[in-house]
């Protein structure tokens, strides 16, 4: 296996788990106000190691049944705040390592 | 990944804004009403209440929710009494029925709903950055 390859592949997957991530976060804050609405969460951080190998990745949606206020709502929006918060400086962090390793790339090719 | 599902965030968060501006619009009317006597249905003005409700449509293919109004709501709760005999509109004890809006309640579910607002801008927001990052691999 390509450790080049195989690097990009682990870098490319967390943004998309990310990216999935988001689209939960955008949903529960978007329902903080509907009555029983109960909030969906994203993990994906324990598959990319397995999807190096070359295994499938597909971010997991889970929900949390857990917790609620009187109107059974459990979603709190100054946690999503704070997801939404971390899913952003993580994907802009990933991104850059992405850049940073084809700069490297394109350096070692242009032989200079 | 296909377009449709590369935007979801951005339909979700559309959602929740105009859910909630909704939402306020029916706050800024129980404020407006909060001394309306007569209303349609011949008594005082009743609250009204928007009542959220959860999206699983089809294009979401099993994927988290938007959301929308699914219905607004009179509130039945009794109207206040109000003494005032010289009123053309009391009663025989000298009552006057006065729509059942409590101001302060009406105002703190209008910050809610501002913040509530406000939060789904902040998704966009975000959205834009990570696009706008993803797009900035390659470069330089």
């Amino acid at each position: 296996m390509n450790p080049v390859n195989n690097n990009s592949t682990l870098l490319s997957n967390a943004l998309d788990g990310l990216a999935a991530r988001h689209r939960a976060v955008a949903s529960n804050l978007a329902n903080q106000s509907t009555p029983g609405y109960k909030r969906f969460e994203v993990s994906f951080e324990d598959q990319l190691e397995k999807a190096q190998g070359g295994g499938s990745f597909s971010p997991k949606v889970e929900r949390d049944m857990e917790g609620g206020g009187p109107d059974g709502n459990n979603v709190v929006p100054e946690d999503e705040i704070g997801a939404l918060t971390r899913v952003e400086i993580l994907y802009r962090t990933i991104s850059a390592a992405i850049s940073m390793k084809a700069a490297l790339m394109r350096r070692a090719l242009s032989n200079r | 990944m296909g377009p449709m599902k590369s935007f979801r965030a951005l339909d979700v968060a559309g959602s929740g804004m105009s859910a909630e501006r909704r939402r306020l619009e029916v706050i800024a009317a129980n404020i407006a009403n909060a001394n309306t006597l007569q209303s349609e249905d011949g008594g005082p003005y009743r609250r009204r209440e928007a009542i959220f409700r959860s999206l699983f449509d089809k294009e979401s293919g099993g994927g988290t929710p938007r959301v929308e109004i699914a219905a607004v709501v009179s509130d039945d709760k009794d109207p206040r009494r109000v003494h005032n005999p010289g009123h053309p509109l009391a009663d025989d004890e000298g009552y006057v029925a006065m729509p059942n809006v409590d101001m302060v309640f009406e105002m703190v579910d209008l910050m809610s709903a501002m913040r509530s607002y406000e939060s789904n801008l902040k998704t966009t927001q975000v959205f834009k950055t990570m696009v706008d990052s993803a797009l900035q691999i390659g470069r330089s």
